[in-house]
């Protein structure tokens, strides 16, 4: 819930109190101030000698705490979840922690390369908004599909998660490839043809979450599940849940759950 | 290393916090007695540095007693 008050807001107010904000490409043609630009315009208008510098240490260290974090998770996945095994499996030993450090170094290197790159590819989106919600269509909201029925649903197998998981992300960006190369499939994905780039992100990932629990679901059943012994701890329906009962009402997740699920109503009745 | 050794990360933000507060606080104290050399920061009478600054202080100062080292060699 914070997210949006520190994403959002700061735009919104930003656009309110700086007139004359453009998008991305008429800002590059014209000199004029994008609205990707906010953060800086807004410390630039108000803060003064000191407090902008802290303002400016703040975003550069949050920019390279994400990135830190980003890259450094890139390489532990490729190394110890990919590289690894297929090495193991080719080399039929494992090698020594020396060569997989070497590697995960590589891998870091490289991610960053990669980073950089990323920063070309949001140029062809309109704002960074909707490149973010562009890559949250693509991966997040098949992810959640493949997360929450793997949380809650026992029969869930490994093929259904990686087959559903892998159809929800190709289609997703199947769908995206598809709109950006005939735009008239923009009525097929978003419903109308006239739909703006958030609404055809909010429908690719509609589909894309439905697609994932489809396609899991149907490989679920046709493969073998695992026993219910091996699930303990992972899944719902295996797992002895403590109770809630002498916890105060403000500490339970419900009472939250509750509370944050009017204020989404709220929201979305107040902005229709 | 025993954990009672350990310095913790809660010493070192307060401090940190303590010293932006005082040098945010400092800058725009003096800024207030120099004359205004027509800078383009909205709101400027309101002096937002100092009042960030004092904030600073306080949040750095909490933080930096209440997680001092030497405090529990004391007790």
């Amino acid at each position: 819930m914070m997210v949006p008050f520190i994403v959002i807001l700061p735009g919104l107010l930003g656009l309110a109190l700086i007139p004359g904000l453009v998008g991305e490409k008429e800002a590059l043609a014209t000199g004029a101030h994008s609205y990707n630009e906010i953060l800086p315009l807004m410390l630039a208008r108000y803060a003064g000698p000191g407090l902008l510098g802290l303002g400016v240490t703040a975003l550069i260290a949050g920019f390279m705490s994400g990135m830190a974090g980003n890259v450094s998770a890139f390489a532990t996945v490729w190394t110890y979840d990919i590289y690894k095994p297929m090495h193991v499996k080719m080399a039929r030993e494992e090698g020594p922690d020396k060569h997989y450090v070497k590697v995960g170094r590589w891998t870091t290197v490289l991610g960053v390369i990669v980073s950089i790159g990323t920063a070309y590819l949001v140029q062809q989106f309109a704002s960074i908004m909707d490149y973010v919600q562009a890559l949250f269509s693509f991966f997040v909201a098949p992810m959640f599909g493949t997360v929450i029925l793997g949380m809650l649903w026992k029969r869930t197998t490994k093929a259904g998660g990686f087959w559903g998981l892998a159809a929800g992300m190709s289609s997703s960006i199947g769908m995206w490839a598809w709109v950006r190369w005939n735009p008239a499939a923009l009525k097929y994905i978003a419903l109308s043809e006239h739909a703006k780039d958030m609404a055809e992100n909010m429908y690719r990932a509609t589909w894309s979450f439905l697609i994932v629990v489809l396609v899991t679901v149907v490989v679920s059943l046709l493969t073998t599940p695992k026993p219910e012994s091996e699930l303990t701890g992972l899944v719902r329906g295996c797992t002895d849940i403590p109770s809630e009962g002498d916890m105060a009402w403000y500490k339970r997740p419900l009472t939250w759950a509750v509370a944050i699920f009017a204020v989404f109503i709220a929201l979305n009745i107040i902005f229709w | 290393m025993s954990e009672k050794n350990l310095i913790s990360i809660w010493f070192f933000i307060g401090m940190l916090l303590l010293l932006y507060g005082l040098v945010i606080f400092g800058a725009n104290i003096v800024a207030l007695f120099l004359p205004d050399t027509g800078s383009t920061v909205k709101f400027q009478d309101l002096h937002f540095g100092i009042w960030w600054g004092l904030l600073l202080i306080v949040i750095g100062g909490i933080y930096f007693i209440n997680f001092r080292p030497w405090r529990r060699k004391a007790g």
